[in-house]
């Protein structure tokens, strides 16, 4: 018989004109389709290995250096390198790699190495190879350098003992102490490396920097994947208690993928997640979050030498219109707390009792969310019809847009226009780090104001000083104030913390009566562990000056 | 054969130039700056912005800038990547690898799987077999390949942990266990292409008088399909698959981002980003050379497909 008389009689016999073959083919086709989803969640996740983690991060680790500002590489690059003071978890500046700290009037700063420091290869760790890399940092103009000491106010530098060096500034400064000794701009490179490579090419896979930090970067992969290794001749493991051998941490590039990651097991953790997703993560893939205030506030900076924020009321204005407590709900999912200046509440710590802090507050200008007072502002200024701008926001940071968009309805009501314009990181960040008064992408932008320890100082010297009202220089709005300037130069001078304290304060009644800065919101920083491992004490700090985050882990 | 072969070639050196110079251009005029990326968010010393400025030539007009670059490339000095600090050879070439396995694997399983399916549902149109397939096809056309990959993961990485959810591995079977699902993920939507391909040019030969005549002479199985089938329909089929090749080496990035490989083609949307311009330039030649080069080869193995075509001085 031939096979389409075969057929023939088959599809008789089926009256459907279906093959047996082909029906048995449909069936394991809807077979399978109602096994799939009894699969779901068959294979569990495995007990936590806390010995060799698997962890996970967002993209943003292009390179390891102690050159890199901020973000989750700088993170990375902390695991392998430190310096000689640190700021502890309390927010108090200690000697680390030094043994001695001496600061003498904020002029000179004198630090004396710990005995037997061992770089990770083994070999020794001396105060030459300190002198050596604080006196490139020194002189190395031409390099895209975070640590150019005279960008900072250090004069010079002298090794003044067998393991003693003095840093001296050119003029009195307190920040050199927390900001430059105990911060990136100081973690301690092996001399080859920094010779062979400088800071501009190293921190690639072919020339990654040997530290004295409690991990070796056996591999790294850009932006893919990064080994470590613990650091066998680390001098402080007897401080730290049980952390992991090995990590090996990989970058996720997309959220959603970093969680899914999360529910298949792959990684034990992850640091730097976005609050907003920390539910998702205990509820999907049953985790331990965690939340802690980040060490930036959310702002918005006004361009006090152009139309219309040359005019306080038009400044007024904007600050009254900005409803914080709606974005810390609608955008930070409750992960942040409506911000009253640049100044966040931990700052005071040490320099005003929190009586103070509050007396201080009740008298300082208030810019609660009030349309009808940003009415009023605007109608006494020189633009009482209103005014038109345009913001840029960036593509990788899509709260601001989201802020922006709140805000620009607001403004609507009392007749300001504002453009939001969405566009890319290096587009967004070009006019903020120009800083060039005359760009017309600059007379209102959106930002952070990131600081790497607890000092009000930070924010005034950064923002409001005049030295800083330069292209290229952080002061965003271009403000200038001559009491503001003596305020930050006697504060210099100070050494006492109440004193300087009361400085700040009156530094904080000309920000808020002057207000070329709209402070939105303090935001929090998010993390997530296996429920097998727990942090000791989630902070900000563990991922920039502090102890790096992996000795802070536990098992729970 | 090989004058025409030279004369693509140097044709194609030019297309290269005149590609390089636009992307230089475009990349110059667009918004945002290189010492923005160089110099990150750090305090810009006057120093360190003259000396940015001097390594990388900024301070020259574009055209100078353009002249200098083209001269390095002509000594096969493409430069440092500015944001990975590294050379931007080596910054790509792991990049090609990993694009280069992937795009293979996606590349043999449309193919395999779009032309078996495509012959078998040409032999069998108008069945109900044929209506599937091109069910399946069209479903492998409108579907994004993000959409899918995130399915995939779901399904084979999450549900039954047959895979990894993402990264690239380390080499080896860790390799290969990593790149299944994103090569289903970007297969899937070519096995359509090649399955529509094939079925078109299989069927229009079937209902030639030839491949009658040939069953009827006998011809069956493999060789009436290789032949009499097939061969006919091969040069669009051959067009088509170039095209595909090209595609799956240099614009796949939905799916290298969804499974968190570092490819070409998330390098070249970065470098774009932060205005990474030795590592974009080095991409863009990349890129031209693989389309000229695939071009060539789909010209040349029409010639060996059908002998009836002339190329080059042969075609005279």
């Amino acid at each position: 018989m031939r096979r389409q008389d075969v057929r023939k009689a088959e599809t008789c016999v089926s009256g459907r004109g279906t093959t047996r073959r082909e029906f048995l083919g449909y069936s394991a086709v809807l077979a399978a389709a109602a096994v799939l989803p009894g699969t779901v969640g068959a294979c569990g996740r495995s007990a936590v290995d806390v010995k060799n983690l698997q962890w996970g991060i967002p993209p943003g680790v292009d390179n390891i250096s102690p050159n890199i500002w901020t973000g989750v590489g700088v993170t990375i690059a902390h695991m392998g390198l430190e310096s000689l003071l640190q700021v502890n978890e309390k927010g108090e500046l200690e000697p680390w790699l030094a043994e001695k700290y001496e600061n003498r009037e904020n002029r000179e700063f004198v630090l004396t190495l710990r005995e037997n420091l061992r770089w990770s290869d083994g070999s020794p760790l001396t105060i030459d190879d300190v002198l050596f890399q604080y006196e490139y940092n020194l002189k190395e103009k031409g390099q895209p350098l975070y640590g150019y000491f005279p960008g900072f106010g250090v004069a010079g530098v002298e090794k003044t003992g067998p393991r003693q060096i003095t840093v001296y500034a050119d003029t009195p400064n307190p920040r050199i102490g927390p900001g430059i000794l105990a911060s990136q701009a100081t973690w301690l490179v092996k001399p080859d490396i920094l010779k062979r490579y400088g800071y501009d090419k190293m921190g690639s896979p072919d020339a990654l920097p040997i530290g004295s930090g409690p991990y070796v970067f056996e591999e790294f992969v850009p932006d893919s994947s990064i080994r470590v290794r613990r650091n066998r001749h680390y001098w402080a493991w007897d401080r730290l208690g049980l952390v992991p051998e090995t990590l090996h941490i990989r970058v996720y590039k997309e959220t959603s993928t970093l969680l899914l990651g999360a529910v298949n097991g792959e990684i034990s953790g992850s640091h730097y997640v976005g609050c907003v997703d920390l539910p998702e993560y205990e509820r999907v893939a049953g985790y331990s979050t965690y939340a802690t205030p980040d060490m930036t506030t959310c702002l918005f900076a006004l361009n006090t030498k152009v139309k219309p924020f040359n005019d306080v009321h038009c400044r007024r204005a904007l600050a009254y219109a900005l409803d914080r407590e709606s974005l810390v709900t609608a955008v930070w999912g409750g992960y942040a707390k409506a911000a009253t200046s640049l100044v966040p509440p931990q700052d005071w710590r040490g320099f005003l009792s929190s009586n103070e802090v509050e007396d201080m507050n009740k008298h300082l200008p208030n810019y609660s969310f009030d349309l009808a007072r940003a009415s009023q502002e605007l109608k006494m200024s020189s633009h009482p019809n209103g005014f038109s701008l345009t913001v840029l926001t960036s593509d990788a940071q899509p709260e601001q847009s989201k802020v922006c968009q709140v805000f620009a309805r607001d403004l609507q009501k009392i007749g300001v226009t504002l453009n939001v314009k969405v566009v890319s990181e290096n587009q967004y960040f070009d006019p903020l780090y120009k800083n060039d008064p005359t760009d017309p992408n600059h007379v209102i932008s959106i930002g952070y104001s990131s600081f790497e320890y607890y000092d009000p100082v930070l924010p005034f010297d950064d923002h409001y000083s005049t030295r800083n009202a330069k292209e290229g220089l952080t002061n965003w709005s271009f403000f200038s104030n001559d009491r503001m300037d003596e305020l930050l130069k006697l504060q210099a001078s100070e050494t006492d913390s109440p004193v300087r304290g009361r400085y700040f304060s009156e530094m904080l009644r000309i920000a808020q009566e002057e207000e070329p800065y709209i402070a939105v919101v303090w935001p929090e920083i998010g993390a997530v562990t296996d429920t097998g491992i727990q942090y000791r004490n989630f902070n900000a700090n563990m991922f920039l000056n502090g102890v790096p985050w992996p000795t802070g882990l536990l098992k729970a | 054969m090989l004058c025409y072969c030279a004369r693509r070639g140097f044709s194609g050196i030019i297309v290269l130039i005149a590609l390089s110079a636009a992307v230089f251009t475009m990349m110059y005029m667009a918004p945002g700056s290189m010492e923005t990326t160089l110099l990150g968010k750090a305090p810009r010393s006057p120093e360190a912005i003259m000396a940015v400025r001097q390594e990388y030539h900024l301070d020259q007009p574009v055209w100078k800038q353009y002249c200098i670059w083209l001269g390095r490339c002509m000594r096969g000095d493409f430069g440092n990547s500015i944001t990975y600090r590294a050379p931007t050879i080596d910054v790509i070439g792991r990049a090609a690898v990993l694009t280069a396995e992937l795009g293979v694997l996606a590349f043999g399983l449309a193919v395999i799987v779009g032309m078996g399916l495509g012959v078998a549902s040409a032999l069998h149109a108008r069945t109900p077999m044929d209506r599937v397939m091109v069910g399946a096809s069209v479903i492998g056309t409108s579907t994004p390949t993000f959409i899918l990959g995130v399915l995939l993961m779901y399904a084979f990485a999450i549900a039954l942990g047959w895979f990894p959810v993402s990264g690239p591995g380390r080499g080896g079977l860790d390799r290969m266990s990593h790149l299944v699902l994103p090569a289903l993920a970007l297969g899937f939507s070519c096995f359509a292409e090649v399955l529509k391909l094939t079925r078109a040019g299989v069927l229009n030969n079937v209902e030639q008088d030839s491949y009658l005549f040939a069953r009827a002479r006998g011809v069956h199985g493999w060789l009436l399909i290789r032949r009499y089938a097939l061969r006919g329909g091969l040069i669009p089929l051959v067009t088509g698959l170039a095209l595909l090749l090209m595609y799956l080496l240099t614009g796949a990035v939905l799916v290298e981002v969804a499974f968190g490989l570092p490819g070409v083609a998330s390098l070249l949307v970065d470098a774009v980003n932060t205005k990474d311009v030795p590592v974009l330039q080095a991409l863009t030649l990349l890129t031209g050379a693989i389309v000229i080069i695939l071009n060539l080869v789909a010209d040349i193995s029409y010639h060996f497909i059908d002998p009836r075509v002339r190329i080059g001085e042969m075609a005279r």
